[in-house]
């Protein structure tokens, strides 16, 4: 097994409302090891940004940690000072957002933007900082840099504010990078690009990173690993070679069987009935069970435990075990 | 040969950019000559990138936005044109479904009232049950007609949309990104849905999207649009088995797919566009004023001297598969 850079153990993430507390992320294990792309997926609400933004410590109020450990190079995150963090935070583990549009700070040119953070997490100044800042923006794939350095965010198109955002994720030479649906609002082509240029990276830099998407898709070009989390819990995890051709969790395999795809055209696509739980509405038991075509009375009264298969390759899941 | 119920034919539509305070504004083409029939009962997708014009054509078609030349017939009527009193008849047949379904239902309207509108201003005295037998087939519980819009889920909503537009019985729906804001698991209970209606309410669809996907699985016929230029045309298993435009190549191997390596299709199609792949960003928008040469050239390299002055026509090359390439001429 590699050795893994990050480990998040039984992490959990509520949020307190007026009619109750809402548990979004309900105690979920992950691990990224070095240089891998680990990507977890789920349907929008099911907890997966919360826990991006839980590694980083960055969870929006009234939502709060409520237990559990993020584990960095063997140091709880969740531990230290705040102080400490916001050395860690940016420098060793940054993140790139999904909205490339809304992330920038529109009076500000690039070059200060990304400079700001060479400054903050390198120590550099002057000239050195704007070498440094160059280099990074040739770095991911931007030919005129000189030209970008002196743009402001609205002179470029959303591709071009994309890899920015990335090259400010990466200016810091990071261990960690955590990619919150980065292509999500661009375009195909731009998207094939800009997944391109992070696995580039990841050779480049020995960066490893975690991918959050709700596009099996992406999940099946990019990731090494995969975690699937559904209403707040992973229902199904291992290699990705695993989870698309050994699928073993009737959720991944609705997914798998309802996206559709450039294979061959069926005449109905297959479709999971119902939909995902509302928060305060999580059903007991195995929480994907109304949807479930297999549902046994166990699933209704206990929450299934994980059953191990070959390798590293889990399921949450009576079919399988307890 | 079935009969066409829409005829789009070489519209054209610009919009003046503002050039600042003290520069001249310049006119950009959203769509630029675009031409393409939908026969009765088919459903053809219109494909491209964000600014390709598409979400403009099927505006264009609505009577929503006046093109600057060309036509739109609808069952051989010319519409584009009529003042706004003689489209109203029309209006009715033709219907459109948005992307985001948060956006397009007025959270103060019952949902019931808001599918009832489009049966008011037609003239229909009792909407209500039409309006909850409609409820029923798109698949809602009985008691949405009573309910506001904010107590659905966005499937639901979209649902509600697509109730609104249908509840009229058009022949014609535009179909605006439907799926591209829900849920994966939410996305193919829709796309089914549309299947359905279409086949009970023997329906006609346009269907614009991003999403090649998605269209595989809906469309009979396809038109890949670039920059306010329809570049390929054809029957959708031919365009995915052959895609002959280079931009259309470009798109499909784009495409993060599920499927496994060795699957069909999607492979070729990345083979012949792995050059591609590696294209250049994006084109800018072109000025209308220096129009000349191919619209993807700059993004091409499969391109020749001959792609910078000459304009390619859409050309047929068999089974009524057209694109519009020089590579493709003999």
């Amino acid at each position: 097994m590699r050795e893994k850079l990050l480990n998040i153990n039984e992490l959990a993430v509520h949020f307190k409302l007026e009619e109750g507390i809402f548990k979004a992320v309900d105690g979920i294990n992950i691990s990224v090891g070095k240089k891998e792309t680990v990507c977890l997926v789920g349907e929008s609400g099911s907890g997966k940004t919360l826990t991006a933004l839980a590694v980083m410590r960055l969870i929006p109020k009234p939502g709060f940690i409520a237990g559990g450990e993020v584990l960095f190079l063997g140091q709880d995150l969740l531990k230290v000072q705040e102080e400490q963090m916001r050395e860690i935070r940016g420098a060793r583990v940054s993140m790139v957002f999904q909205e490339p549009f809304t992330c920038l700070n529109p009076v500000y040119t690039v070059g200060d933007q990304i400079g700001e953070s060479v400054d903050l997490h390198i120590g550099l100044k002057g000239l050195q900082k704007k070498t440094r800042v160059l280099e990074v923006l040739q770095l991911v794939g931007i030919s005129d840099a000189t030209r970008v350095y002196g743009a402001y965010p609205h002179e470029l198109s959303g591709g071009m504010r994309q890899r920015v955002m990335i090259a400010m994720g990466i200016v810091s030479e990071p261990d960690l990078l955590i990619a919150d649906e980065p292509t999500t609002a661009l375009d195909v082509t731009i998207q094939a690009q800009i997944l391109e240029l992070l696995a580039a990276l990841k050779e480049k830099l020995s960066l490893s990173i975690l991918l959050v998407t709700h596009d099996l898709g992406i999940v099946n070009e990019t990731g090494d690993r995969v975690y699937v989390m559904y209403s707040g819990r992973i229902m199904e995890s291992g290699p990705k070679k695993d989870i698309f051709s050994g699928t073993k969790h009737p959720y991944t395999e609705g997914l798998l069987k309802s996206v559709p795809d450039l294979g061959p055209v069926k005449n109905r696509l297959y479709t999971i009935p119902g939909s995902i739980p509302e928060p305060l509405k999580v059903p007991g038991g195995c929480r994907f069970h109304p949807r479930c075509p297999y549902v046994m009375d166990i699933c209704r009264e206990k929450e299934p435990a994980e059953t191990k298969f070959n390798g590293e390759h889990s399921a949450w899941c009576f079919r399988y075990g307890k | 040969m079935e009969n066409n119920i829409l005829a789009v034919k070489n519209i054209k539509k610009t919009f003046r950019t503002s050039g600042g305070i003290f520069a001249a504004g310049r006119s950009i083409y959203a769509v630029n000559n675009v031409s393409f029939e939908i026969g009765e009962g088919r459903t053809r997708g219109l494909v491209g990138e964000s600014g390709c014009g598409k979400t403009t054509v099927g505006k264009i078609i609505l009577g929503l936005e006046k093109p600057d030349s060309g036509e739109v017939s609808f069952n051989g009527k010319k519409i584009s044109g009529l003042a706004e009193k003689e489209l109203r008849p029309v209006r009715k047949d033709m219907q459109i479904i948005f992307q985001d379904p948060f956006a397009s239902l007025n959270p103060r309207i019952r949902v019931g009232n808001a599918i009832g509108e489009a049966l008011k201003i037609a003239g229909a005295a009792d909407t209500s049950s039409r309006v909850k037998d409609i409820i029923k087939e798109v698949g809602l519980p009985e008691d949405t007609y009573y309910r506001y819009p904010h107590e659905f889920s966005g499937g639901q909503r979209q649902r509600i949309c697509i109730a609104r537009a249908i509840v009229s019985r058009p022949k014609f729906v535009v179909c605006d990104e439907p799926v591209s804001s829900l849920d994966v698991s939410v996305q193919s209970q829709i796309i089914n849905l549309l299947k359905d209606l279409k086949d009970e309410f023997r329906l006609t669809y346009l269907f614009i999207s991003h999403d090649l996907r998605v269209v595989k699985n809906i469309c009979d016929s396809i038109s890949v649009m670039y920059y306010g230029n329809i570049v390929e045309e054809g029957e959708s298993e031919d365009i995915f088995a052959e895609p002959r435009h280079p931009y259309t190549r470009l798109l499909i191997s784009s495409v993060p797919s599920i499927a496994t390596p060795a699957a069909g299709a999607r492979n070729r199609a990345a083979e012949a566009g792995k050059k591609e792949k590696s294209a250049p960003g994006r084109a800018l928008h072109r000025n209308s004023e220096i129009e000349k040469g191919c619209a993807f050239y700059s993004r091409c390299l499969l391109r020749q001297n001959r792609c910078a002055g000459n304009i390619p026509e859409l050309r047929d090359t068999g089974r009524g598969h057209k694109a519009a390439c020089f590579l493709q001429e003999k």
